[in-house]
């Protein structure tokens, strides 16, 4: 089984921002352990992941809508053998759908604790993920919903 | 190695808000280990948890400055030699400076990430921090901690 190393976790997280841009909503969930607890960045209690990620199927990847992320420098701790610990600031940037109205959103000053567990599998999984924004949200209003 | 239970992690969360709450320095600083990282619930980048203490401290260890803390139910996850504690909380803070203003500290949907590790002592202390609002401020306050 392949340890966990700084690059290897600095590689999952970049995966896991990538699989977000291109909506791949299978390679996302796989992301997360069956026992994943999260924070997102726009709820006010944690959660276990299986129930963000259905909201998330059903709010982002069901229906019009892009969000890409561009982290800056992540600081791993490896603090055993089976875990490690990404902290880093990100840049993250989305198109929703909000009552028919196509709005952007941009949060130049997010931030995220993912802590990752290497599986029996071999995979890193997250087990726990804090996402938060450190200011408020530009909302900007694009126009209708394209095709209405 | 010293197993390390739920129950254990959850009366040390309690005992760092209480921590708080008492304005103790010496036991405040011991709580977190000397590499320990935070995410302070407005800063944007990650700093050294000595920084975040010696704000604190500064803004709320004062003698007419106080704090209020409500705590949600604490989730705890077990890895290895770490616990995840993840929780809700209900902050209340009144900063009181040395010319004698204030300012107003209310974070009613506080979320909170503390993550555990035994030291050399088997004592669990923090490793990382992480604080955040789950609401924008309210008028002539700040959801800073």
């Amino acid at each position: 089984m392949d340890k966990i190393s700084p690059d290897r976790v600095r590689n999952a997280v970049r995966a896991y921002w990538d699989a977000l841009a291109k909506k791949s909503k299978g390679e996302l969930a796989d992301f997360y352990a069956p026992d994943a607890i999260v924070f997102m960045a726009d709820t006010k209690r944690n959660e276990p992941a299986k129930l963000m990620i259905e909201r998330r199927n059903r709010e982002f990847f069901d229906v019009q809508g892009s969000a890409s992320a561009q982290p800056g420098e992540i600081e791993v701790h490896i603090p055993g053998p089976h875990v490690a610990i990404a902290t880093y600031s990100y840049h993250f940037r989305a198109i929703r759908i909000r009552n028919n109205v196509r709005v952007q959103i941009d949060m130049p000053n997010t931030r995220a604790t993912q802590v990752f567990r290497l599986e029996s599998d071999g995979a890193l999984r997250l087990i726990h993920e804090h996402l938060s924004a450190s200011k408020y949200p530009n909302i900007t209003v694009l126009g209708p919903e394209e095709g209405r | 190695m010293q197993t390390i239970s739920a129950d254990q992690v959850r009366s040390e969360v309690r005992r760092f808000w209480d921590t708080f709450k008492r304005k103790s320095q010496a036991e405040f600083e011991s709580l977190y280990l000397p590499d320990a990282t935070v995410f302070a619930s407005t800063v944007p980048r990650s700093e050294l948890a000595r920084l975040t203490i010696a704000r604190r401290m500064r803004q709320f260890f004062g003698p007419k400055s106080k704090i209020e803390i409500e705590l949600g139910s604490i989730d705890v996850q077990l890895i290895d030699n770490i616990a995840i504690a993840s929780y809700s909380y209900s902050f209340r803070g009144a900063e009181v400076k040395n010319d004698g203003t204030s300012v107003e500290h209310e974070v009613p949907a506080g979320r909170g990430t503390q993550i555990f590790q035994l030291d050399d002592q088997n004592r669990l202390r923090i490793l990382h921090e992480h604080f955040s609002s789950g609401e924008a401020p309210k008028a002539d306050t700040t959801v800073e901690i």
